[in-house]
């Protein structure tokens, strides 16, 4: 009986609990799954794979090679990062000169700012990094005739090489900018059908350190990329090209910012001729980076490109067609008089800046390199110096007197002067043929003047314009050098106004 | 024979009775149901940048909901661009910490780029409106300087004033990468409908991408947000308190962490070099 009451007093004690427990509350809250964070014990700082020694890496004998750096374009990097590569150069024999625009230095007249065409004459490759400004068509014009030539060119840009300014000085609207290389570099490569992609590659799956720090394993077959097996790009573009070989290739996990899509992104192309390289890095040439991986092989490799290719000479080179003391071969047409001596001074003077002596002789030596002038009716000893010209006939040999040049083929002599280069022996001839003594001075004053950019030149021969040709009445004629002022007598100045002269109408 | 008085006194005995064993632990247990509290559903808002002071605030409101029993679930409103890698990585692990015995639910109202997503993904649970930016899984850093020597400053080593080689910091941030990913995975795991490749471009979504992206559990709005709380925690009836005003914190002062421009306007450019969970949005306009 007693414990009726103890029952209702725990139940009375208990009620408001539990209702107001019940009230509140459904349950007692235990989390349905283990809660844990990350093992940042176990997370792990990427590492480099592994490099190749240098010494591993046989190189080529590179002495007589000059080595141009263009440093004309505003280019986006400093000369010492590219210290470690130009001291492979070096060391291999080969002479690096810096390029600089005629306008950088302010001083016009020093020895680094030598214009580009003057530069490639006697250049064996030609490096580009990173420009920020557009090359001229003339500029592009000399590049593409010194590949033509056998010369190298490397183009190499830089996604992280940008250019960064502001739009105006107006504090209300001006906004950053940045200006990539590319735009610049793809104004030099676009002969050579390669293109710089804008944007840069990336991988997040694999990448050496940081996912635009990308790691490339497939190759294409090429002396550039022999022995390769793992290659680092430190911020990277890509080329485009239809005819070129691509030699290195992005997996499938490697993506092209301007996309965020794989697409076997290539940054390091060979054009179609082989003598131009595009390459989408900068920072793999530097200290650290060039030791990662098989960076230095790669590195080698672009070097055995820069020296070994076989840089041929032709008139447009002069004066660097000479190797030794030059000799001026007299003749008929041609010898030691007041009127050729500004001439022959030209000359001297031309020659004089690759420190080789002109001399005058009567008889070629096997010591001289030779320039011999003489007419369209050349003296025998002329005539054995033109032997290794197969196919140049002579307008006295002719029936109808006519000239037939190799390349060129028959036309009339009047007014044209003919430069033909020829080596035998190691040693350099150049012969000027023209009609006249005074056409011959005019052709050599415009090969002193290296004005030979106004000839028709096919390698070994050049054909100038140095005087009237028949049918013309007047040099005037000619519409180079003169003006006739009766064309502007002519004129029918008036104070009416202009009207068309109605179309002729037909009537059957 | 038992007389009128006789049970008027047997009722009034009853009654004692019954005033003995019935009300007085009616009453005790009435006083004693007090002591169980009203459930709380705490409040933590971030709307600003992490750095050390808000970050202070945060763990502090989060020490204080793991220590208040009546604290029972806790939401967590998120407004902020991310910030420094530490004080971000310090307030996951107090999250983590406190949903063991608490759960913890995500409402995005604006923004949770970067490290305020970092904090995201150590929740039960992620709400967000429709269009809230989510995401910007990554590190940003600006790059020390090479060493140099100074004339006049003398260190006993070439990193002793960038404090790291840049080559070395790259690798660091991929580290601090790593983290952030294991912990999404840890937060997200199934749920995700994207892999890596997508997820650590580093890419901001709206909440309904997100959604449907896996990084976000629902589209809703603060209230569902406490709702889903007090579900979690099997609670009614509750309270919601911030948990701010609870702790005693004075307002933040976001002016510590970012840029200020000489007219006031605030940018969204950390002041101090680092290494940050942070998204910096471009700007079209900068100082002259």
């Amino acid at each position: 009986m007693k414990r009726l009451p103890i029952l209702l007093a725990i139940g009375a004690f208990l009620l408001p609990v539990v209702i107001r427990g019940l009230w509140f509350y459904r349950g007692f809250y235990k989390p349905t799954h283990s809660i844990t964070a990350p093992e940042y014990t176990e997370l792990f700082l990427p590492t480099s794979p592994p490099g190749v020694k240098g010494t591993e890496v046989e190189m080529v004998d590179a002495s007589g090679i000059i080595v141009l750096v263009d440093w004309a374009h505003e280019n986006k990097f400093d000369i010492t990062e590219l210290e470690g590569f130009i001291n492979i150069l070096t060391e291999l024999g080969a002479a690096v000169e810096i390029v600089q625009s005629p306008y950088s230095s302010g001083d016009p007249y020093s020895s680094d700012a030598t214009p580009l065409d003057q530069r490639l004459k006697y250049a064996d490759a030609y490096i580009v990094i990173a420009p920020s400004a557009t090359f001229s068509d003339d500029d592009v014009q000399h590049l593409t005739h010194f590949v033509e030539r056998g010369g190298r060119l490397l183009v190499t840009c830089d996604p992280t090489r940008v250019v960064r300014g502001l739009s105006s000085y107006d504090y209300e609207s001006y906004y950053v900018y940045s200006l990539g290389s590319v735009v610049a570099a793809n104004s030099l490569l676009a002969p050579f059908d390669l293109t710089f992609s804008d944007g840069f590659l990336y991988n997040l799956l694999e990448n050496e350190g940081n996912y635009r720090n990308v790691i490339f394993r497939s190759f294409g077959e090429d002396s550039l990329t022999a022995g390769l097996s793992t290659v680092a790009f430190y911020g990277v573009s890509s080329i485009v090209t239809n005819t070129g070989t691509p030699l290195i290739i992005g997996d499938r996990n490697t993506l092209s910012s301007r996309t965020d899509a794989s697409g076997e992104w290539a940054p390091l192309v060979r054009s179609q001729n082989g003598s131009v390289i595009a390459l989408g890095d900068l920072t793999f040439l530097t200290p650290p980076y060039d030791q990662i991986a098989d960076n230095q092989l790669l590195i080698s490799h672009l070097i055995d490109f820069l020296v070994s290719g076989e840089r041929q000479q032709d008139l447009s080179d002069y004066p660097h067609i000479f190797q030794q003391p030059v000799a001026i071969l007299e003749s008929e047409t041609f010898d030691l008089a007041a009127e050729t001596l500004q001439t022959i001074l030209g000359l001297e003077i031309s020659l004089d800046s690759l420190d080789l002596q002109l001399s005058i002789v009567e008889e070629p030596s096997p010591d001289l390199d030779l320039i011999a002038f003489d007419s369209y009716r050349p003296s025998e000893d002329l005539r054995l110096l033109l032997e290794p010209f197969k196919g140049l006939v002579l307008p006295e040999d002719s029936e109808d007197g006519s000239l037939s040049v190799p390349g060129f083929g028959q036309l009339n002599p009047a007014g044209i002067g003919t430069m033909l280069l020829s080596r035998t022996d190691g040693r350099t001839t150049l012969i000027l043929l023209t009609n006249s003594r005074d056409e011959l001075i005019t052709l050599a004053e415009m090969l002193a003047n290296d004005e030979l950019y106004r000839c028709l030149l096919r390698e070994h021969i050049a054909l100038c314009k140095v005087g009237v040709g028949e049918g013309f009445d007047s040099i005037s004629d000619l519409g180079l050098y003169n003006y006739d002022d009766t064309f502007y007598e002519q004129f029918p100045f008036t104070d009416e106004p202009f009207l068309p002269t109605p179309i002729p109408t037909v009537t059957p | 024979m038992e007389t009128s008085e006789d049970k008027l006194n047997s009722r009034r005995s009853t009654l004692g009775t019954l005033a003995l064993w019935v009300a007085l632990p009616l009453a005790l247990g009435i006083l004693f149901s007090l002591m169980i509290p009203r459930p709380v559903i705490g409040l933590i808002n971030l709307n600003d940048a992490i750095y050390s002071y808000s970050a202070n605030d945060l763990i502090a409101q989060i020490n204080y909901a793991r220590d208040h029993p009546e604290v029972r679930a806790i939401v967590l409103l998120l407004d902020s661009p991310g910030g420094t890698v530490a004080d971000t990585e310090a307030i996951y692990l107090e999250l983590i910490k406190l949903r063991q015995s608490k759960p913890v639910v995500t409402i995005v109202q604006g923004m949770a780029a970067s490290g305020a997503y970092y904090l995201a993904v150590g929740t039960d649970h992620i709400i967000t409106s429709p269009s809230s930016m989510v995401g910007n899984i990554g590190v940003i850093a600006e790059l020390p300087p090479e060493p140099v020597i100074q004339e006049n400053i003398a260190t006993t080593g070439p990193y002793k004033m960038s404090g790291t080689p840049r080559d070395s910091l790259l690798r660091e941030m991929e580290m601090v990468k790593q983290g952030f990913y294991q912990a999404v995975m840890l937060g997200r795991g199934e749920k995700l409908q994207i892999g890596p490749e997508i997820l650590l471009r580093g890419q901001l979504w709206t909440g309904s991408e997100a959604l449907q992206l896996g990084l976000v559990d629902e589209i809703g709005s603060q209230s569902e947000a406490i709702t889903r709380a007090s579900q979690l925690a099997l609670i009614r009836n509750y309270q919601v308190s911030d948990l701010r005003e609870l702790t005693g914190l004075s307002e933040p002062f976001p002016y510590y962490f970012f840029i200020e421009t000489p007219d006031g306007v605030l940018t969204p450019y950390p002041k101090a070099p680092g290494t940050y969970l942070l998204y910096i949005p471009p700007m079209d306009r900068r100082l002259p």
